[in-house]
């Protein structure tokens, strides 16, 4: 019993396992995050889907941060640039800052973010309490020059951010103009050689059918899941959009091998 | 006497030995904050709130300050500005003015202020437009709803911040100095909880129904000491002309308002002889504030 006691109260101190405290290393992870956000001049795009399980499909937002404390912010999904770069562009705050890793917060009042976050009462959006359920505060599991990935503090969906190309103007241009396309249909139906399947829009940007929701987003040569679905066997990941055909007077989108097809039905 | 001897040494070699390797503590704390550049509403709040007043104004989102239960938005920068400045006009002023100094809010309004854009919405339909807790913190709702329009109009300003902010600082003066037993019993039994929201009907006709009853408000209906923050935030913040017609909607009675009446001089007693402050002073004064809004500067700082 003695040597017991002699033991427990000598060995207090752990071995390191890092060199540094991890304040410090906390600290380091804050000020590379803030660090590789700002590096980008032109931006980025953020990969940004609202509510629990994605559910209602994404969006790309723009994003670019300025200074240590502004952003400015545009949508896909807002209304087609109509003047400059800078219509429909909101400006609002941001901080990084030490939680359970570094903490991005969009932490004023900005459109963009906010109709995503807003309970429906004021966003019209699924429920009077709920809305989309978009978060506004991301723990950042990785930032460096190729990527940001985030994760949704309430609602813990995965967000990834990717560099804006050269030309901004003309990427987001395109983005917006493939979004419009995308949402002017009144429905759509997968088709396959083994049957078609119709597919409504739920909430925002969600399609479903009657057993099964599909959550993507558009971009500028067609859309992207944000898993891969499996239609009637067939296993996509990205469709690309295609011009109007015979039979197809609207066009749509198909996956490589050409064996499944997204038609829209006006 | 031989065991009292080996637990005299196992005892003193433990205080031996946890005191041989002493350590020496880092004078640094291991959680540093952050430095954040500060823009010219932080500085108006530093100058204006934090060294007057004590108390700090929260106008960028914070998760953990707020309610993880409700879907919010972050208040915005130029609505954050207008409150910011009508919150000292409205909110303090007028005390500092009644009592003769700053100390009264420094030592009693609560230290935090934290501004939300949206009202916290319930999956029952209502909303709320302000809380306080525990007499350290308030937070205000719908402080998006703020602009160029109804920044100058009194009664969205009395409706949708004021009464709150005047309601719940009463709670707190209340949690220091509790209001006297008389005053639960001039209602006593009537009060009703939880089912204020409902039990008197919706709209004119349920202001109409809790009047007769005795009530300022159906939500005054809630608790003896909501009746009594009631009642001195709606005396307060509104003229006599509108307090009087409040008095007199339709489906009030001559009997109700002798029940607010009777509760109301109690509610007068207490501010006068527990804060020594004359409610009649202190609503000259915000009715005079109001009427001067539009010449309120709530844009620069």
């Amino acid at each position: 019993m003695a040597s017991l006691l002699f033991f427990a109260s000598c060995d207090k101190k752990k071995d390191r396992i890092f060199e540094d405290s991890p304040t410090v290393r906390l600290n380091a992870a804050v000020a590379n995050a803030q660090t590789v956000l700002r590096s980008k001049p032109n931006g980025w795009i953020m990969q940004y889907y609202p509510g629990t399980n994605a559910s209602y499909g994404g969006v790309n937002l723009f994003v670019n941060f300025t200074s240590a404390t502004d952003v400015n912010v545009q949508g896909d999904y807002t209304l087609p640039i109509t003047s400059s770069f800078y219509a429909n562009i909101v400006t609002s705050t941001y901080k990084v800052y030490p939680g359970a890793g570094p903490i991005l917060t969009f932490d004023t009042y900005n459109p963009i973010f906010g109709y995503f976050a807003a309970p429906g009462a004021l966003s019209n959006q699924v429920s009077n309490d709920g809305g989309l359920g978009g978060d506004l505060e991301f723990l950042v599991t990785k930032a460096d020059a190729d990527s940001v990935i985030l994760k949704g503090r309430k609602r813990g969906t995965r967000i990834v951010m990717v560099p804006m190309p050269a030309n901004p103007a003309a990427v987001i241009a395109s983005y917006k103009a493939a979004w419009q396309i995308y949402y002017a249909p009144n429905s759509y139906r997968f088709e396959t050689s083994t049957g078609n399947i119709p597919l409504t829009f739920g909430w925002f940007m969600e399609l479903e059918s009657l057993t099964d929701v599909y959550s993507f987003r558009v971009t500028p040569t067609g859309i992207e899941f944000l898993e891969p679905v499996t239609v009637n066997g067939i296993t996509i990941k990205e469709l690309t959009r295609k011009p109007a055909a015979a039979g197809y007077p609207n066009g749509y989108y198909d996956n490589a091998a050409g064996t499944l097809k997204l038609v829209p039905i006006f | 006497m031989k065991f009292k001897n080996i637990y005299l040494i196992l005892f003193a070699s433990i205080l031996v030995l946890s005191a041989c390797k002493k350590e020496k503590l880092d004078a640094n704390s291991v959680f540093v904050d952050s430095t954040i550049e500060k823009n010219p509403l932080d500085n108006y709040i530093y100058n204006n709130y934090v060294l007057n007043y004590n108390v700090d104004i929260l106008y960028k989102y914070v998760d953990k300050e707020s309610s993880l239960n409700y879907n919010l938005l972050p208040a915005s920068y130029t609505s954050s500005i207008r409150l910011t400045k009508l919150f000292k006009y409205l909110g303090f002023e007028p005390y500092d003015e009644v009592t003769g100094s700053k100390t009264f809010i420094k030592k009693y309004f609560p230290k935090l202020i934290n501004f939300i854009g949206s009202a916290a919405y319930n999956n029952n339909g209502t909303r709320i437009l302000g809380t306080a807790e525990g007499a350290k913190k308030i937070t205000l709702y719908e402080v998006n709803s703020l602009n160029a329009t109804t920044g100058v109009n009194p009664d969205f300003l009395t409706d949708s911040y004021f009464h709150t902010i005047h309601h719940e600082f009463q709670h707190i003066l209340n949690q220091t100095t509790d209001f006297p037993s008389s005053f639960q019993a001039i209602s006593g039994t009537s009060y009703v909880d939880d089912v204020w929201s409902t039990i008197w009907g919706t709209g004119a006709a349920g202001n109409g129904a809790a009047l007769a009853a005795g009530f300022i408000s159906p939500y005054a209906s809630n608790s003896a000491k909501e009746d009594f923050a009631e009642l001195y935030s709606f005396y307060i913040t509104l003229s006599a002309t509108q307090f009087n017609a409040m008095l007199n909607v339709t489906g009030s009675t001559a009997a109700g308002r002798t029940i607010i009446n009777n509760k109301l001089i109690a509610v007068k007693n207490y501010m006068l002889t527990v804060w020594n402050i004359d409610m009649d002073v202190l609503r000259a004064n915000i009715v005079n504030r109001k009427a001067n809004l539009a010449t309120f500067d709530q844009t620069s700082l």
